[in-house]
């Protein structure tokens, strides 16, 4: 006992020498635990945004204050919270570790890995809030970003700092747009993150395998607050998104982000808004639905290379209820976007995927940012479209038209076939244009509207394997002058001609 | 709810005495008790804390050190804070 008692003389000793500094905390006890949302009392001079840790070791975060008490979102399981436990502010606002290792990934919006993966020690962290980039910083959007979907990059054409809504119903088509466009940033210097809110687990790990399958997870992450997370992660997912794009648009590079979908996340601020007890407007939406993704799409934008460069498009998406799309949520985000790419079940059936409604679907800034061989062609075609949509109701006259209108009328529904694409099969630059190019110069005419596809897939190959070199060429040049039309000329007529034989 | 304006004012004087009394109380929480001139002399190095009614709180399970508390304000130097925090740190580097 000796010992011991020479151990607590030395300790006694220790402290008496010893300062001791002591920080004062901010604390205050539970009031009430509602699904995934805590009011707590005191908490005085705590701040909106400040994260704070519960005695359970569970954290959260401080999103509404009234006089007297503050709500609290609970970033783990609120379960273990008891009413009375104590609280306490840790007097820093919420961030997400960031950096390249996240790569290849699949986190929640905290951060921590999701796929099984090892634990990724990141060194820097990001706001997830964070006011976006003022108008000294920005520069307007000018370089093309390819979504490898020739409707898209033809007629909507989406620039490097856009935003681009997809909207439309269910089962139309509108994560696999997004997930084509991620398909063909290989090689393009694009980081992608793919931000899933409130989606199927099975679901996530379906895109985490094609991207996977198809070499994209090389500049991909996969960022997920699935159905059975609770409504907070969901709340916070597309903000965490963006913290972890704007680390790599720091750096310099051009990201794309696409939020899949903002209904749901506009479904889970609802229901924390409603156990906060704010008043309900339009759909029990609270008045800030709007404010909600404003702030989370101008983060998206193009930096001026004085500031660094870089850029994040945003690909937002936006399930509709029968094509509704004067419902809340739609015409808020598609007043937001620069524009909307509409898809629509009936064309879905039809056939015609992706089913891009061209009548209303626009891309307000992409077109300065269009290639100027992609132009070229992209003028003719859009004529070709409009005219078509403008007669097609005559269509069914057919014996009575003039040869004007009838040569119209095939033309239309020739590119209207030609539109369509096979999900996951994107195409280059160059491939778009020369397919494009010959749809234009007519060569199509002598082809039955019901082999429009199978010519085009004879076109492709033939461009895959013989044409390699000119459509190299194209995409260097970014233009087609009157030499690459001579040398373009007895390329496609050849395989149309031989395909009519046939 | 009507009042006689004179018991109103009254009413409101006394509420307002209380509500400031249990604004400006300070709670000590320790293992044992501590005399009026320990805690007087602990007080004088937190001046954000004087001025105000002190009450004494024993709590075993604190182990040791102290607790002092206003409002929504505390300061933690008990035994028990600081072996969670080890622990936390502890667990932290494995």
């Amino acid at each position: 006992m000796k010992a011991f008692d020479q151990y607590l003389k030395q300790i006694e000793q220790e402290i008496k020498t010893k300062k001791v500094g002591y920080a004062t905390d901010e604390i205050g006890s539970v009031q009430e635990v509602h699904d995934g949302v805590a009011l707590v009392a005191g908490l005085d001079k705590a701040g909106f945004g400040e994260v704070v840790e519960f005695e359970s070791g569970v954290k959260g975060y401080i999103i509404d204050m009234t006089e007297d008490s503050v709500g609290v979102i609970v970033l783990g399981d609120y379960l273990l919270i008891k009413s009375g436990e104590q609280v306490k502010a840790l007097n820093y606002t919420l961030s997400v570790p960031v950096g390249d290792e996240f790569i290849g990934r699949s986190i929640n919006p905290l951060g921590e890995v999701i796929d099984g993966g090892a634990a990724i020690n990141a060194v820097s962290r990001n706001p997830v809030e964070k006011v976006a980039p003022s108008v000294v910083y920005r520069k307007s959007v000018t370089v093309p970003l390819q979504t490898g979907i020739k409707s898209i990059d033809a007629i909507f054409p989406i620039g490097r700092g856009q935003r681009e809504l997809i909207i439309g119903d269910r089962g139309t088509g509108k994560s696999t747009i997004a997930l084509d466009t991620i398909i063909n940033q290989k090689g393009q210097g694009v980081i992608c993150i793919y931000c899933g809110i409130g989606q199927k687990n099975s679901k996530i790990a379906l895109v985490s395998e094609l991207l996977r399958k198809h070499g994209a997870l090389d500049y991909s992450i996969i960022v997920s607050a699935s159905a059975s997370d609770p409504a907070a992660l969901q709340y916070l997912a597309p903000y965490s998104a963006s913290a972890m794009a704007e680390y790599f648009m720091s750096k310099g590079k051009d990201v794309l982000v696409i939020y899949d979908d903002l209904s749901k996340h506009a479904w889970a601020y609802r229901q924390v808004s409603l156990i906060l007890r704010r008043p309900a407007g339009r759909e029990a939406y609270p008045g800030d639905i709007f404010y909600l993704h404003s702030r989370l799409l101008e983060r998206a934008c193009r930096l001026d290379p004085k500031y660094g460069g870089g850029s994040i498009t945003a690909l937002p998406i936006i399930e509709t209820l029968e094509g509704d799309v004067s419902a809340y949520i739609p015409t808020n985000v598609i007043s937001i976007t620069d524009g909307q790419i509409f898809l629509e079940t009936d064309l879905f059936n039809a056939g015609i995927r992706p089913a891009i409604n061209i009548g209303i679907s626009v891309s307000r800034v992409g077109g300065n940012a269009q290639t100027k061989a992609m132009k070229q062609v992209a003028g003719k075609l859009k004529l070709d479209l409009a005219q078509y949509r403008e007669m097609a109701a005559f269509s069914q006259f057919e014996s009575d038209l003039d040869e004007q209108t009838k040569k119209l009328l095939n033309q239309g529904a020739k590119v209207t076939q030609l539109m369509k694409q096979d999900k996951n099969k994107p195409y280059r630059l160059g491939e778009e244009i020369i397919v494009l190019w010959a749809a234009n110069k007519g060569y199509l005419e002598s082809v039955p509207v019901t082999a429009v596809n199978d010519c085009e897939a004879q076109l492709l190959s033939a461009i895959r394997t013989r044409g390699q070199k000119l459509c190299a060429k194209i995409e260097k040049e970014k233009i087609v002058n009157e030499e690459t039309e001579a040398e373009l000329k007895p390329f496609v007529k050849d395989i149309v001609e031989g395909f009519v034989t046939t | 709810m009507r009042l006689d304006p004179q018991v109103k004012e009254k009413l409101k004087k006394t509420f307002s005495a209380e509500l400031s009394a249990s604004r400006n109380a300070v709670r000590i929480t320790s293992s044992y008790p501590f005399s009026k001139e320990y805690i007087d002399s602990i007080l004088a190095r937190f001046p954000e804390f004087s001025g105000g009614n002190v009450e004494n709180v024993v709590d075993k399970q604190i182990l040791g050190g102290f607790i002092i508390q206003s409002g929504s304000q505390m300061v933690d130097l008990s035994i028990r804070s600081a072996l969670h925090l080890l622990q936390k740190k502890l667990y932290e580097s494995v």
